[in-house]
């Protein structure tokens, strides 16, 4: 389920920016922010995709310290969250 | 009835004073209105200093408007990342003598005298020196004003509005040209165009020196990392703000810019804090090197500012205006993650670039060096005495 979960992520990471598509080093343990590929509006976006995709709300979370700095991180969390729901 | 009755010009707001933003919302008040002065906080609520009469209920809507906007975010209280004492034989220059060495000519325009136009050259060449060539930066030369839809890709129309100073032309229209000339003939005629004589505006003056060199990049395919040095004069419209000492409508921005991988762009700026830490103790130069934010302008203030804090896009070295105790930022030192690689469609190495820059006020710094170590270099400290003294030699006006 989290595989799913950080596939999709990976997929919106991917179509934020064009270049992304062929950036060998957009992995799903690299680091989001040092790496520029999520900034304070694409965080928002990425918070609005959690809660359409997944029901989930991720408005409150620590984007900047952390686990959820990476998209596997961020997945494991969405996971998390919807078990909880459940 | 909010006048106040001892002095008309003071209005007392109804608009109660936040918890958060003070200092951004008294910047920012300015631009309600072209009558305001300053603002300021007293008895928990909002003043103004006007120079003519102001509609209460206009003055009300707009520190409301401010209060929402910038009073909802609480910017974390961050030690300085360094601290540089005064100098400790206790010497201290004056900021007016400074500001005895500018002529005003218009509110935030100068003319800078010998001596202190002779300290912005010294300056220029200390900078490039100290924070250009460690990177092995190459220069280039970029124009003091920059095409309104380039400015637009970097987001700075969104968040700077209120610091934009376009450039207008009369329209290519000889009735128009002939018209105007007529009319100034005529003594004491206003010189200010009509609006209907004016072509649309496509310049803008440059509110940072760095957007050139990233528009120069647009489509790149970079191979390698690059550092690029730079100056241009720039502006930024302050409104009533341009009375506070530094508030400089135009001024020189020397930029030293990075544009590679992330990795590039991290390990560049933690070089040039090293670097800052190491310039600020050679030269006893009072102030500290603080995490900082943009002054973004409008609604996106409260994400932005946060995002920069947060992931410590942008420090500054204010430094101290000797004997009038404020502090300045003379200088900063910013990450742009990809923003810039993204806006101009940059690839280095087969991905995003990422970029950073080093910038410094040049008359910032000149008006905080003179503040803290007066005019004679004499008196200066012995790192900045000897600096000065070989760029002196070689200077065609001094040598």
């Amino acid at each position: 389920m989290s595989g799913d979960i950080q596939t999709a992520l990976m997929d919106f990471i991917r179509g934020l920016d064009p270049a992304n598509a062929g950036d060998p080093h957009l992995t799903p343990d690299v680091d989001l922010y040092d790496g520029g590929y999520l900034d304070s509006f694409s965080t928002v976006e990425l918070i609005e995709f959690a809660q359409s995709r997944f029901g989930v709300d991720l408005s409150t979370a620590d984007f900047y310290e952390g686990p959820l700095r990476n998209a596997a991180g961020i997945a494991a969390e969405v996971a998390k969250l919807q078990a909880q729901k459940a | 009835m909010t006048s106040n009755a001892i002095n008309p010009l003071r209005i007392r707001s109804h608009v109660a004073a936040p918890a958060h933003g003070l200092d951004q919302i008294r910047y920012a008040a300015a631009y309600i209105h072209p009558f305001i002065r300053r603002a300021w906080v007293e008895d928990g609520v909002w003043w103004v200093e006007v120079s003519e009469p102001l509609d209460a209920a206009l003055l009300d809507a707009g520190l409301t408007k401010l209060c929402q906007r910038f009073g909802n975010t609480a910017i974390p209280d961050i030690a300085p990342l360094y601290t540089q004492p005064p100098r400790e034989d206790g010497y201290q220059g004056k900021l007016a003598d400074g500001i005895a060495l500018l002529h005003e000519h218009a509110p935030g325009l100068f003319v800078a005298r010998p001596r202190f136009a002779e300290l912005l050259r010294f300056l220029d060449w200390a900078m490039l020196r100290r924070f250009a060539k460690p990177f092995a930066a190459v220069e280039e030369t970029y124009p003091n004003v920059i095409p309104l839809d380039t400015l637009a890709k970097t987001n700075h129309l969104t968040g700077f509005p209120e610091h934009l100073h376009f450039v207008l032309h009369l329209t290519e229209d000889l009735g128009v040209l002939d018209d105007y000339a007529t009319r100034m003939k005529a003594p004491g005629a206003d010189p200010a165009p009509k609006p209907s004589e004016l072509a649309p505006a496509m310049l803008v003056h440059n509110p940072s020196t760095c957007y050139h060199c990233y528009a120069s990049r647009q489509g790149a395919r970079l191979e390698g990392d690059q550092a690029i040095a730079a100056v241009t004069r720039c502006h930024r419209y302050e409104s009533a703000n341009h009375s506070d000492p530094g508030r400089l409508l135009e001024f020189t921005m020397r930029e030293v810019i990075f544009v590679g991988s992330p990795d590039y762009a991290r390990n560049t700026r933690a070089r040039c804090l090293e670097l800052i830490q190491q310039w600020a103790a050679d030269w006893q130069f009072a102030g500290a090197i603080v995490q900082a934010n943009d002054p973004f302008f409008t609604s996106e203030y409260d994400v932005k500012a946060s995002h920069q804090h947060r992931m410590a896009m942008k420090y500054e070295y204010r430094a101290i205006l000797g004997d009038h105790g404020k502090a300045i930022s003379v200088m900063s030192s910013n990450l742009h993650s990809a923003t810039f690689g993204k806006a101009f469609d940059i690839i280095s190495e087969g991905r995003r670039a990422n970029t950073g820059c080093i910038g410094f006020g040049l008359e910032r710094m000149a008006l905080a060096l003179i503040a803290q170590h007066g005019l004679e270099p004499a008196r200066w400290p012995e790192a900045l005495r000897s600096e000065h003294a070989a760029w002196a030699a070689r200077d065609p006006l001094l040598s």
